[in-house]
């Protein structure tokens, strides 16, 4: 995957995300989805180690589902309690059920937590992104 | 803003983890992420955040769980806010 690193430094990358509708039976193993797919430019955030937060007004327009809620800390030391919701991102050719978490922000965020099993090159001097 | 519900359920949830599962979960299940749903008191122990939270979905698809990682003060660390 490529992405770009913009004008104030920050490493984004394009990602396709659909919703993901839980069916209401118990136990199925299927998992029904929204068809509707939009993409995503997020920003690469080695000091966040989840997977994916979204801005609370984006999944909103998506309707996500909500699936859970999980104490966060944040950068100046204090927790806060967030929703997260499901959705199916696109991650190297295949959707992947992720749980995104959602803040007040304005830009998404991609964490350690996708990347573990990936090699991330960011060249500064080119704005270039690698991801492998 | 979260809702009252999820206040709710983070309370209740937390409060089972506290009394019930930290002490065990800490000793085979360190680092790990566990969903709770306080309404059955059930428990999904799984290696990451949405593995722990898409099992308790998988059964109790009409309701929303809270999710720790075991052995930590949060389940994430944002480290700065998205601007």
């Amino acid at each position: 995957m490529k992405g770009t690193v913009d004008d104030a430094g920050r490493a984004l990358l394009t990602l396709a995300i659909r919703p993901t509708v839980w069916p209401e039976i118990r136990g199925q193993d299927v998992w029904a989805t929204g068809t509707e797919v939009c993409e995503l430019t997020v920003w690469v955030d080695t000091a966040f180690d989840g997977e994916l937060v979204i801005p609370r007004a984006t999944i909103h327009e998506l309707s996500l589902p909500q699936s859970s809620a999980v104490k966060a800390i944040l950068a100046d030391g204090s927790d806060v309690l967030l929703e997260t919701f499901g959705c199916q991102v696109e991650w190297f050719g295949i959707y992947r059920e992720v749980e995104v978490i959602a803040n007040e922000g304005h830009l998404p965020l991609l964490g350690v937590g996708m990347l573990r099993d990936r090699k991330l090159t960011v060249n500064y001097p080119t704005c270039e992104l690698f991801l492998e | 803003m979260t809702s009252e519900h999820t206040l709710d359920v983070a309370q209740r949830a937390t409060a089972i983890y506290e009394e019930k599962l930290r002490h065990k979960l800490e000793k085979r299940h360190l680092n790990q992420f566990v969903a709770v749903e306080p309404d059955s008191g059930d428990y999904f122990v799984r290696e990451t955040l949405s593995s722990a939270i898409q099992a308790a979905r998988k059964v109790y698809p009409d309701r929303i769980s809270f999710t720790l990682r075991v052995g930590h003060p949060a389940a994430v660390n944002l480290g700065v806010m998205s601007t």
